[in-house]
């Protein structure tokens, strides 16, 4: 397979991931504006949905002024922001065409048809009385491409790149989106463990779109222990940290089977995952929950990294043009 | 005007089918599923660019569903005629870049060979594998009567447009299965098998297990992307780009998840002046640096040859019934379009006086860009077109307008007659041959002549029928 193939499918993973995570961060922001928390905090959870979406940079002010409906525009379609919902779907049919050959019609008709439709998407989609439902859309658009690709696709390297890159997608988005805690304000008279915290924890499993699953799991009240657990250590939770880096060591263990470049991406898999099952709960919190978010996300990028250079993406030159261009 | 489905007699028995599809079908019925067809094509992703102009970037190409029919009879003529053509036109490419015996004959002026843009230096000298140039050619024809075809132009380069063939195919099988039935339409299917198995047998030199076949696309903002794709999906080939592709030691070498992996035959869809920075535009990122060299040492076989664009410009043209003459010793089958060479300083005058009644084509243009069609442009643009001429008449062609043949499409009212041309597509390896089809085009707006999808005109299923269908069983 070309490593320019592998590539794309790999970003196609991704960006599909990224779209369905984005929906699920603004149904995150949908209610807390709800629910009155920002009233009763004085505190704008939008502004995290922003940093947790990547987009404290490309949004035009400081995202803690930014309102729901500012947030919304960005987040959905503003063509400033290079991974809004417009960009991710038509960045995930622009690979899905470059690599037409390579997947089935199926998962292209899926990709095509999100395009095709949430690029006439206007102002009109996030006002408030339509936000549900276009968040709803989306996450269709996204659930019917994952479908098609899970029952469609051939189980071989095409469709452990697409894996691949859905799971390092969904592995950096969980870890942002556990993040989104730390970077809203409590103020003074709202201690950790208060209901205002209560509810923001809530409101992060539903944006997980984990919320009954938790109570499955654990039969409890929402607790930021137990949530933490459930986020990111345990294996059952198909948006879990741990369940993704089993994905993810998984596919690269079937994709190095057949040889590769180099092996930089088993090793860092290897190890991310190993720390994974020897840590628990009490570690992350010794060692601050954002600082062990932020480690995570920075090994992630490395994996993603290697997992690039280990399958030959973007250029390689060749000895001998190298010494030419010497 | 030759109508192909109706004579003075009535409908022509080829098309009885048809006449009778129509009226059960009922024409409303089949105009809401136009709609359905339509569908089909966007689910595929089978749309075209079109270059210069706002919108939609990604269009359909319109469908009209009323298959165009050749009978055994007619498709002999058409058939046996490409296959000579493409003959004569492999010859005089092999001869020009060689001995030149035309040119020292006298049959084709020197000037015309040497002063083409199309004509690549770098091939001087070189015998491509099995000396077989275009590999694939498409001849654009037009009917004018029962069995009076015309040559309009030949395309000797990267011709598009046998996916459309395909397809329309495949769309009108699955829409109206009853219609294939009687297995009297023959198949066109086998077409990716057929150029598969012509690039095999022109393996490279150096190349001495199964050759491996790529096809070198620019990429996929390329308005014939979708084909590019499309055949190597049904050939089973990687779909490279120049990035995918490196040179060493004469060897052309894939990049692979793997690793490197040979390439020994590429069929490229991109222009002579891309395919190699170190021979051709060196601004060129689209091309691989170093291929031409592999080529000439016998690493490598590139489909279809550079070069070939010097047989198949609007002046060349005028020779080819010379050439069938000189290279196979026959008399042509499809006949040429009469053209004036407004080179020459009696046919120049007279596209000057007659402007009016005569088609005026840009020797190197395509794709229905820069022409200018006398009787349906107002004097203004005639005038511009004749200073156009006066300063650069090497550049222009003239030919009379045809009464070209016309076809019926389904319009809101039933159906309407339209003008038609084929483009047949013709595959050379160690034999020549075709698929029997190609792909009709068709003007949708009433009057018009202009058949190229970037002007809007829209597509047919071609059906070959086998012999002694559509006749009295019909």
């Amino acid at each position: 397979m070309l490593s320019r193939t592998a590539e794309g499918l790999f970003w196609l993973g991704r960006y599909m991931e990224r779209a369905d995570n984005l929906a699920r961060l603004i149904e995150a922001g949908r209610r807390f504006d709800l629910t009155g928390a920002h009233i009763e905090t004085e505190s704008n959870e939008w502004a995290a949905i922003l940093i947790a979406a990547g987009c404290s940079n490309t949004f035009e002010k400081d995202p803690e002024e930014a309102t729901g409906a500012e947030a919304c525009h960005h987040l959905i379609l503003d063509p400033e922001n290079p991974s809004s919902v417009q960009a991710c779907f038509a960045a995930a049919r622009a690979n899905a065409r470059a690599q037409r050959g390579s997947i089935t019609t199926d998962v292209w008709a899926a990709a095509n048809d999100a395009w095709a439709d949430t690029r006439l998407f206007s102002e009109r989609d996030y006002a408030p009385r339509n936000l549900a439902s276009t968040v709803d859309q989306i996450r269709q658009y996204a659930a019917r491409m994952r479908g098609a690709v899970e029952g469609t696709m051939l189980r071989d390297e095409r469709y452990q790149f697409m894996r691949l890159g859905q799971f390092i997608e969904r592995a950096d988005a969980t870890s942002r989106l556990v993040d989104v805690k730390y970077h809203v304000l409590m103020p003074e008279d709202h201690p950790v463990g208060s209901g205002v915290d209560q509810l923001h924890w809530n409101n992060l499993l539903l944006a997980a779109g984990a919320r009954s699953a938790y109570r499955w799991v654990y039969r409890e009240q929402v607790q930021v222990r137990l949530v933490i657990d459930f986020l990111l250590l345990n294996r059952r939770n198909p948006r879990s940290l741990r369940h993704c880096l089993d994905q993810i060591q998984a596919e690269l263990g079937n994709l190095h089977g057949d040889g590769a470049h180099s092996n930089g991406s088993l090793t860092h898999a290897s190890a991310l995952r190993e720390d994974m099952t020897r840590t628990d709960v009490d570690f992350i919190l010794g060692q601050g929950l954002h600082e062990y978010l932020t480690e995570m996300i920075v090994r992630s990028n490395k994996l993603a990294i290697s997992i690039g250079s280990d399958f030959g993406f973007g250029p390689i030159l060749s000895e001998t043009t190298q010494e030419q261009s010497q | 005007m030759f109508n192909e489905m109706i004579s003075q007699s009535g409908t022509r028995p080829e098309y009885a089918q048809i006449e009778r599809w129509i009226a059960e079908e009922g024409v409303e019925a089949l105009m809401t599923r136009r709609s359905e067809a339509e569908a089909l094509f966007r689910k595929v992703g089978i749309t075209f660019a079109v270059y210069g102009e706002g919108g939609d970037p990604e269009r359909l190409i319109p469908f009209d569903m009323i298959p165009r029919i050749f009978t055994a009879k007619e498709w002999d003529i058409v058939e046996r005629g490409c296959i000579q053509r493409c003959k004569a036109l492999n010859a005089f490419m092999s001869d020009v870049y060689g001995p030149r015996e035309i040119l020292k004959a006298g049959i084709v002026p020197p000037e015309l060979v040497d002063n083409n843009p199309a004509f690549e230096k770098v091939m001087m000298g070189l015998t491509p594998p099995k000396d077989v140039w275009a590999h694939i050619s498409g001849v654009d024809i037009v009917r004018t009567g029962p069995e009076d075809f015309y040559v309009l132009e030949d395309n000797c380069r990267t011709p598009s447009g046998v996916s459309y063939m395909l397809e329309t195919r495949e769309v009108m099988m699955r829409m109206f299965p009853t219609l294939f039935h009687n297995g009297m339409v023959r198949p066109i299917d086998d077409y990716p098998e057929m150029l598969a198995d012509a690039m095999a047998s022109v393996a490279p030199p150096m190349c001495d297990s199964a050759p491996t076949l790529a096809i070198l696309t620019p990429g996929y903002f390329n308005s014939a992307y979708y084909e590019h794709s499309f055949l190597a999906d049904r050939m089973g080939v990687e779909l490279v780009e120049g990035q995918d592709l490196y040179v060493e030691n004469d060897r052309v070498w894939m990049r692979t998840i793997r690793g490197p992996e040979r390439v020994d035959v590429i069929y490229r869809r991109i222009d002579d002046a891309f395919i190699d920075p170190t021979v051709f535009n060196p601004e060129s990122v689209l091309g691989v640096p170093g291929l031409m060299e592999a080529y000439r040492n016998g690493g490598v076989t590139i489909v279809n040859a550079p070069g070939t664009g010097v047989a198949d410009d609007k002046a060349t043209y005028v020779f080819v019934p010379d050439m069938i003459r000189f290279y196979l010793g026959e008399e042509p089958i499809l006949k040429n379009v009469p053209t004036w060479r407004c080179s020459e300083k009696d046919d120049c005058a007279y596209v000057i006086d007659n402007i009016a009644d005569l088609v005026v084509k840009e020797v190197h243009g395509s794709g229905g860009y820069g022409m200018l069609i006398g009787p349906k442009s107002t004097k203004a643009e005639q005038e511009l077109f004749v200073d156009k001429l006066k300063k650069n008449p090497e550049g222009f062609i003239a030919q009379p307008t045809l009464s070209l043949s016309s076809s019926p499409v389904l319009v809101d009212e039933g159906l309407a007659p339209r003008h038609v041309d084929l483009r047949p597509f013709v595959i050379s390896g160690t034999e020549v041959k075709l698929v029997p089809g190609g792909l009709t085009r068709v003007a949708l707006q009433e009057g018009s002549l202009v058949v190229n999808s970037s002007q809007g005109g829209g597509v047919k299923d071609t059906w070959v029928l086998k012999p002694g269908a559509g006749g009295i069983h019909a």
